[in-house]
């Protein structure tokens, strides 16, 4: 375990040390492995199969191409030690983990306020711990089924003891995605389309002007030149 | 929790037989393809060419390991491996009979979708590192072959996931005891067979080993040992798109005929009738191979993105409108 941990730190960091544009995208995809091994550790199944197969299968490969297609061999980077980016770079780092470890800190003392709350912000939960998110679902299903309350508190009892028994992962994220999401997940279609749509307008040809040009203008004009040539080694 | 011994074990139980059978795959391709061709095939090591493959082996083990003077060395090395390995990788979660499985997993077609889709990177890098242009090209055509199959792959597998209600292979097999997944899914199984053809880089798509125009693809620059664990890969591709082919569409282990008939009943029929099926494909593959001239570059990608993946998901749509309408999913 923590021996992956160091694995995946060092990956980090060779990302942006190495030289080689082509060494920094593998230890990206070294570490992108290593997380979706971290997460299969904290008991998620769907999320990490999912990192694997969407960044490290199609986004990373995308990546490499592009590098080895230009075929950068090395970038030197001129990084001067008392330049503002790393400073602020360096605040922001430890900015974000005092976060992160406030929050952490937070769900472990506090987890009865979360339990109780109904009326959460749904998004941070989800974010934050994945169980909180099993757990909801499962009283979204059992809201669904019948509206007692006292159902409620057995079934978060049953979901602490064994939630893998009860519900599956995928169920609960496609339940998620179809019934209180579903806005989001429309965006998210719509971005995705609008990225396709930019691609393929991207590559488009400008063939507009061409298509409307007759075609055999460019054989005639071939022939006759071909006429002169034959005109020219005659008089000479 | 499982001690390492019982799961080294265990792992062994499933990679001998899988090395074995890849070496005698090779056998069978050459002995295939000769009768095809109306030859003889290999004859002359041990009875009918029976030792060949080991011999062959043998002979790649014991050649120089060279190492282009401009390659990077490391990747060069690593490359070969990776792509052994997660060949390796994806037989975990592959049931031989019911309960006999290495990994069980809930997830264990996106498990092996997510393996699949990690096997460009062994090519890639061996193109890239060995610094020559008919490796990088044969590689990067690979690469954009792969991906580009690989999207109409997910979508034909979605079919039968829709139909079966599961992710695990055990499951998906158990739905089909009264009806193989073949018969109603008849168009889905022609495509699956045209996109594994298509990922595992075998003929009639075998563009980043085009001989005429790549000399050898993105392995032009192994000898030994580094050639052979990408033959070694690429025979495990196969033979795992066969058994997955075998597990979606033929029902695994499922017998047609009831078991008292089996004569083999004693011995457990369902590992003998899953290898009788996954050969089927394997003969499947070789015939593809011995029949069917080379597409074109452009022809491929016409395939891939304009018929196929057009058509499976009109294929998964018509599936899942048709349950839903028969109200057998809601």
């Amino acid at each position: 375990m923590s021996l992956l941990l160091l694995l995946s730190l060092l990956s980090a960091f060779f990302v942006f040390y190495s030289k080689n544009s082509v060494f920094s995208i593998l230890s990206l995809i070294v570490l992108f492995i290593c997380l979706s091994v971290l997460l299969v550790f904290i008991e998620l199944e769907f999320l990490p199969l999912i990192m694997i197969m969407i960044y490290v299968g199609a986004v990373t490969i995308l990546f490499l191409f592009v590098v080895m297609m230009l075929n950068i061999k090395k970038i030197f980077l001129k990084i001067k030690s008392n330049s503002n980016s790393i400073k602020f770079g360096s605040i922001a780092v430890i900015y974000l983990f005092f976060n992160y470890y406030v929050a952490i800190s937070y769900l472990n003392t506090n987890c009865d306020l979360f339990f109780n709350g109904i009326n959460l912000n749904w998004l941070n939960v989800e974010i934050i711990d994945n169980e909180l998110l099993k757990l909801h679902a499962l009283l979204a299903v059992e809201n669904l089924f019948s509206n007692k309350e006292h159902l409620i508190f057995y079934a978060m009892q049953i979901a602490h003891e064994n939630i893998f028994s009860y519900i599956n992962d995928l169920k609960v994220i496609g339940f998620w995605f179809y019934t209180n999401f579903f806005p989001f997940l429309l965006v998210a279609g719509f971005v995705l389309l609008q990225s396709i749509l930019g691609a393929i307008v991207l590559t488009m040809p400008y063939h507009r002007k061409l298509s409307n040009m007759k075609a055999p203008l460019s054989s005639s004009f071939l022939r006759s030149s071909r006429k002169n040539i034959v005109l020219l080694k005659a008089k000479q | 929790m499982l001690s390492p011994f019982f799961i080294s074990i265990k792992s062994l139980v499933i990679l001998v037989p899988l090395l074995a059978s890849i070496a005698y795959f090779t056998l069978a391709e050459r002995k295939v393809l000769a009768t095809l061709q109306r030859r003889m095939g290999p004859n002359v090591v041990g009875i009918w060419g029976t030792l060949q493959p080991l011999s062959d082996g043998l002979k790649l083990f014991t050649k120089e390991h060279i190492i282009p003077s401009n390659a990077n060395k490391e990747i060069f090395i690593v490359s070969p491996l990776i792509t052994f390995y997660l060949s390796l990788l994806g037989w975990a979660v592959i049931p031989f009979d019911e309960g006999v499985v290495f990994a069980d997993l809930n997830l264990g077609v996106i498990y092996l979708l997510a393996i699949s889709s990690l096997g460009v990177y062994g090519i890639i890098m061996a193109g890239w590192s060995s610094n020559s242009k008919y490796a990088f090209l044969g590689a990067i055509r690979s690469a954009a072959q792969m991906v580009s199959y690989e999207v109409s792959f997910g979508f034909i597998i979605s079919t039968v996931i829709i139909c079966s209600d599961s992710f695990n292979l055990t499951e998906i097999v158990n739905a089909q005891k009264y009806l193989w997944y073949v018969v109603p899914l008849f168009p889905s199984f022609v495509s699956f067979l045209i996109s594994a053809l298509a990922e595992t880089n075998r003929h009639p798509f075998d563009l980043p080993e085009a001989e005429a125009e790549l000399v050898s693809g993105y392995n032009v620059e192994y000898a030994s040992m580094g050639f052979a664990l990408f033959s070694l890969g690429e025979y495990s591709n196969i033979l795992l798109m066969s058994a997955i082919a075998t597990h979606f569409f033929l029902g695994g282990w499922i017998s047609v005929f009831p078991l008292y008939l089996f004569p083999l009943k004693y011995i457990s029929p369902g590992f003998f009738l899953f290898s009788l099926k996954l050969c089927l494909f394997v003969v499947f593959f070789i015939l593809a191979r011995g029949l069917l001239p080379r597409y074109r570059y452009d022809q491929l990608m016409d395939l891939g993105w304009k018929c196929l993946l057009p058509f499976s998901i009109f294929w998964l749509l018509f599936v899942t409108s048709s349950l839903f309408q028969l109200k057998i999913i809601f």
